[in-house]
């Protein structure tokens, strides 16, 4: 037998199968973009990795903003839940999750049972998530994946003192028009994220459960910018857990949860 | 949804303009006064037969507003300006403001320059008035209800008499008893009279129609709850915390979502009407209207006073509500730039938490039906239904 999650996140969409025993089959990552029929595309991808037909599937989580709306889903999960579920199953001892997707950034905390104890979302806007590094790297017209390894290269970050992306992207501008270093800029960028997120965190941080090394980890599409990792790392004070594929968490957990359904 | 409960809308309107109970009470050549704050004296108003109805605010996109005052405030106090300003107050005889938030004092007081009703009184309010502050507190306010009389008796041409308000407290009394009985029918955990939908409506009605005419339809309400065969509710019981709302979304998308909200301390809920007056032992106007001081400053506590322990008493409130109503979970959704709810908010998420009480808390702006809202209240459902899944 075999289960699916699918996330449907604002910017990316994924697909995750697994067996009842719980082997990951296959996993696709797709862009959202506009129009319907992301979630089939995302799904028929995965399918034929695993080399499986959509009837072979016999239960399917849906999670992410576009959960709801995803046709032929058995059940619907919050992202909040899928991803304690996925991340705990990557990592047993796992409290604190800090996702960064590309509309949201969010703070789970964790039981000692894998409970979702806490949660934080930031507030509705661009700040402190990938829509903000997406747009700045539009306007530095580097490459989004670039992001990361540019900023390593700076001496130190340029100071972005504002972490709404209409503003930073007029700070971005005056900085370029200073002549300051482009990876100086990204790096000032990347901190600039990893202290909001950073101060959502801490609103769910509590005295029984203090972060330490093995037990925060960071998840969502903005985990692969190296940049941003170690930022967060350097405001946290030691190394994150980021999985092999930290976009997949969602589906993971979606995938999981439907495993307790056949 | 109870089909009596559907047509509570067609008697009421969100621009009191548009309001069939505003046209009726009009046309029997009788004054309709607006007024925003829990702290008005209703009583006073029905004393002489005239109908306040609350500003209940709309979602409107804001335009003219922005012109006269900063955005910084919450969207329900701007939406009342922005209807001031398109002239959608203009059936309104009077108005009467009282000093409780910052906002709401600003924002009533241009409404009232730009409205230009023939009746504007301002109400000064203690906003400390327990201990040692109780005794001048209540003078003070006294003072205050009496220059209200006065001021209405000048505008009406006549007196009105310790009877008229004897009277009109019987009947909001009256009111507060049905509506405890409504919560009560909505919060019997076996079988529900009305849903949380449903009894947010009835408030939303409540506060804009004549109350000896509610108290007839709310009998009437209960009647009809008590005969339903509603099904418990099968999903979470929520205490929700805050102000008012534009709409009664929220409380449908819990229902959507297999919950119940089942207990509040809204000001557009227990807030408004959990505390009688007092009917004194020798009903004379002087007494009548001590009685009603003493009502609004040892009520249920809004945000926006500042007397001592003011978050706790509210608590108090909260943590009565959570037992007698069985609730789960409490969820804080309080309007962006309410300064005074984030003020307390934060002692009563911690002390409810220590207790052991889920809590959610976001801030909505127009209304809450945003995709990440969604998200965090079935989140905080997952979270506080013990959802097997997330531990596996």
């Amino acid at each position: 037998m075999y289960v699916a999650g699918i996330d449907i996140g604002s910017m990316t969409s994924k697909a995750v199968i697994l067996s009842s025993a719980g082997d990951v089959l296959s996993h696709a990552v797709i862009l959202t973009g506009t129009g319907s029929g992301v979630a089939q595309k995302v799904l028929d991808i995965a399918l034929e990795k695993a080399k499986l037909t959509q009837d072979q599937i016999n239960y399917v989580v849906a999670t992410g903003y576009g959960r709801v709306g995803v046709p032929f889903k058995d059940k619907q999960v919050t992202e909040i839940t899928c991803h304690a579920r996925g991340v705990r199953h990557l990592f047993p001892e796992v409290s604190y999750i800090i996702d960064i997707g590309g509309q949201d950034s969010k703070v789970i905390r964790l039981g000692l049972h894998g409970e979702v104890q806490d949660f934080a979302m930031n507030d509705k806007c661009a700040a402190g998530t990938g829509r903000f590094l997406a747009v700045m790297a539009g306007v530095l017209n580097v490459g989004l994946n670039d992001l990361g390894p540019l900023s390593l290269e700076a001496k130190e970050p340029a100071i972005i003192s504002s972490t709404c992306t209409v503003f930073a992207e007029s700070e971005v501008v005056s900085r370029i028009a200073e002549g300051t270093p482009v990876n100086s800029i990204i790096a000032g960028l990347n901190k600039a994220v990893a202290e909001r997120v950073y101060a959502l965190l801490r609103t769910k941080m509590v005295s029984q459960i203090k972060l330490k090394e093995g037990n925060v980890v960071l998840t969502g599409g903005v985990a692969r910018n190296i940049g941003v990792a170690k930022a967060l790392e350097e405001k946290i004070g030691f190394p994150l857990c980021i999985p092999d594929h930290p976009q997949l968490t969602g589906a993971l957990g979606a995938a999981l949860i439907a495993i307790d359904y056949i | 949804m109870l089909e009596a409960i559907s047509q509570l809308s067609k008697s009421y309107d969100r621009w009191p303009d548009q309001s069939n109970a505003v046209k009726q009470w009009k046309s029997e050549g009788k004054k309709v006064f607006g007024y925003m704050c829990n702290h008005m004296p209703e009583e006073l108003l029905f004393a002489g037969d005239i109908l306040p109805v609350k500003f209940l605010g709309d979602s409107i996109p804001i335009v003219e507003a922005n012109q006269y005052h900063t955005v910084f405030m919450c969207y329900y106090a701007r939406t009342i300006l922005e209807m001031g300003l398109q002239k959608g107050l203009t059936q309104l005889d009077g108005m009467i403001g009282a000093y409780s938030c910052e906002g709401g004092c600003d924002i009533f007081q241009i409404i009232a320059d730009t409205a230009n009703p023939s009746f504007y009184q301002f109400i000064t309010l203690p906003h400390d008035s327990k201990g040692d502050k109780k005794e001048i507190a209540t003078k003070f306010l006294v003072e205050e209800f009496k220059v209200v009389k006065r001021s209405l008796e000048e505008y009406l041409g006549r007196k009105i008499t310790a009877a008229e308000i004897q009277k009109a407290i019987d009947v909001y009394n009256e009111t507060r008893g049905l509506l405890r009985q409504v919560y009560d029918a909505r919060g019997n955990a076996e079988r529900p009279g009305f849903t949380g939908t449903e009894v947010a409506k009835i408030l939303n009605w409540i506060v804009e129609v004549p109350k000896d005419e509610a108290n007839v339809k709310l009998k009437e309400l209960l009647a009809e709850a008590a005969k339903r065969q509603l099904p418990p509710v099968k999903g979470l019981r929520i205490h929700l915390s805050g102000t008012l709302f534009l709409d009664t979304e929220i409380f449908q998308l819990i229902e959507d979502l297999g919950g119940m909200v089942v207990s509040d301390d809204l000001c557009m809920g227990s807030r408004y009407f959990w505390d009688d007056i007092k009917m004194p032992e020798n009903p004379t106007v002087d007494n009548l209207i001590l009685a009603m001081v003493n009502q609004k400053l040892e009520k249920v506590p809004c945000s926006c006073m500042c007397s001592e322990k003011v978050a706790e008493d509210r608590l108090e409130h909260i943590k009565k509500l959570i037992d007698k109503y069985q609730v789960n979970g409490v969820i804080f959704a309080v309007h962006k730039w309410c300064d005074s709810h984030a003020m307390d908010r934060p002692f009563m998420i911690k002390t409810l938490q220590d207790m052991g009480i889920p809590v959610l808390s976001f801030e909505v702006e127009r209304t809450i039906g945003d995709a990440q809202a969604r998200t965090r209240i079935e989140s905080f459902l997952e979270m506080i239904g013990g959802n097997s899944s997330v531990t596996g």
